[in-house]
């Protein structure tokens, strides 16, 4: 039984309790890693690292020692329901690769390192992006709403491809101009943290298409150059760090698919604010 | 009719840099580059996104949980 899992420490409620009961276990103090864990909550294996060999070892070892039993049936009681997935909200997949920048690596060619450091420069960063009823009903009438776009470029035009992305704030959205006519969407954007430390500023190019009443095609392309660092972000690319300088960054958001188990997962900086959907 | 013509083409040029300049053939190909491949092996796990409901399929099938956490997206690299 996998569970992915993503801030519901902070839930005030019966899940909530069991995280923070995980967390009390944990190697590391906190939820992040790989756990296994008896239905009472007990941590029987914990491994930091998302190392293939080890995970398996790890698997395999729960496997052969786990006796069922000491299960808890949930009490109910009142839900947390603050990273539940709103009524009538459409889903959107976010993906961010670097396309460039990083040096060559610098491990060994055919160690399980450099091929580790190859994936982390290769790989997307993935979120979900919420659309409200009320602008998805705008956007099947052609108007991008001001609040959507406020959304898409605080809450998703960052590099989440390594580390802990640092949304934007109000004030360092120093430039947005978005417009959508007859389907397609056209823009720059261009943010900025006032020390000017980390930025991106980029173009937008998206197709628009309803039927029905309803979305039947939402891709929208961002692609400009990103500078600076979040958390993290140096420490997961090895050897090497992370790109330096400015470096080209493209964003990817499209309808997400609604028979995806993992399409209730809610996007990553709901967990930090509770104005994501203002 | 040049000044006219050169007053034009800047105008031409201001409209296309405030709209963006990627291309309807820049937009295809990192389209199709910024997506997962198909059939990644961990997404053929049945992953569940709440604790409860996975301690309720465990019980269920009398097996323990594996929880994945990363302190970023778990659908990403975190």
């Amino acid at each position: 039984m996998g569970v992915a899992h993503n801030g519901r420490g902070a839930l005030k409620d019966e899940e909530g309790e069991l995280c923070r009961k995980i967390v009390d276990q944990s190697r590391s103090d906190s939820l992040q890693g790989l756990f296994v864990v008896n239905t009472a909550g007990d941590v029987l294996e914990n491994l930091l690292e998302f190392d293939p060999k080890q995970t398996k070892r790890m698997l395999e070892k729960a496997l052969r020692e786990f006796k069922p039993g000491g299960a808890r049936k949930g009490e109910g009681g009142r839900r947390d329901t603050k990273l539940d997935l709103p009524e009538g909200v459409v889903v959107m997949d976010v993906y961010a690769k670097v396309l460039g920048g990083y040096g060559p690596p610098r491990s060994k060619e055919g160690s399980p390192r450099y091929e580790l450091e190859k994936a982390w420069q290769n790989g997307l960063g993935r979120d979900h992006l919420w659309i409200r009823k009320d602008e998805a009903e705008a956007l099947v009438k052609g108007v991008l709403p001001e609040s959507l776009t406020q959304r898409i470029v605080r809450y998703h035009l960052v590099d989440n491809s390594r580390g802990t992305p640092l949304w934007w704030k109000e004030g360092e959205v120093r430039k947005v101009e978005m417009t959508l006519s007859h389907g397609r969407l056209t823009g720059v954007v261009h943010c900025e943290t006032s020390g000017g430390d980390r930025g991106y500023q980029a173009d937008l190019l998206g197709f628009v298409t309803a039927k029905d009443g309803k979305l039947t095609r939402v891709d929208v392309i961002a692609k400009g150059e990103f500078w600076g660092k979040a958390i993290y972000s140096d420490r997961y690319s090895i050897e090497g760090g992370g790109p330096k300088g400015k470096y080209p960054l493209a964003i990817a958001i499209s309808l997400a698919d609604a028979n995806d188990n993992l399409y209730r997962l809610q996007p990553d900086v709901l967990r930090a604010t509770s104005d994501y959907l203002r | 009719m040049i000044i006219h013509a050169l007053k034009m083409s800047a105008f031409i040029l201001a409209v296309c840099l405030a709209a963006g300049t990627l291309t309807d053939a820049e937009f295809e190909k990192l389209h199709k580059e910024i997506r997962p491949p198909k059939g990644e092996l961990w997404r053929s796990i049945p992953w569940k996104i709440s604790l409860l409901e996975g301690r309720d399929a465990a019980t269920k099938e009398k097996k323990p949980m594996f929880v994945w956490v990363a302190s970023g997206e778990p659908l990403g690299c975190g």
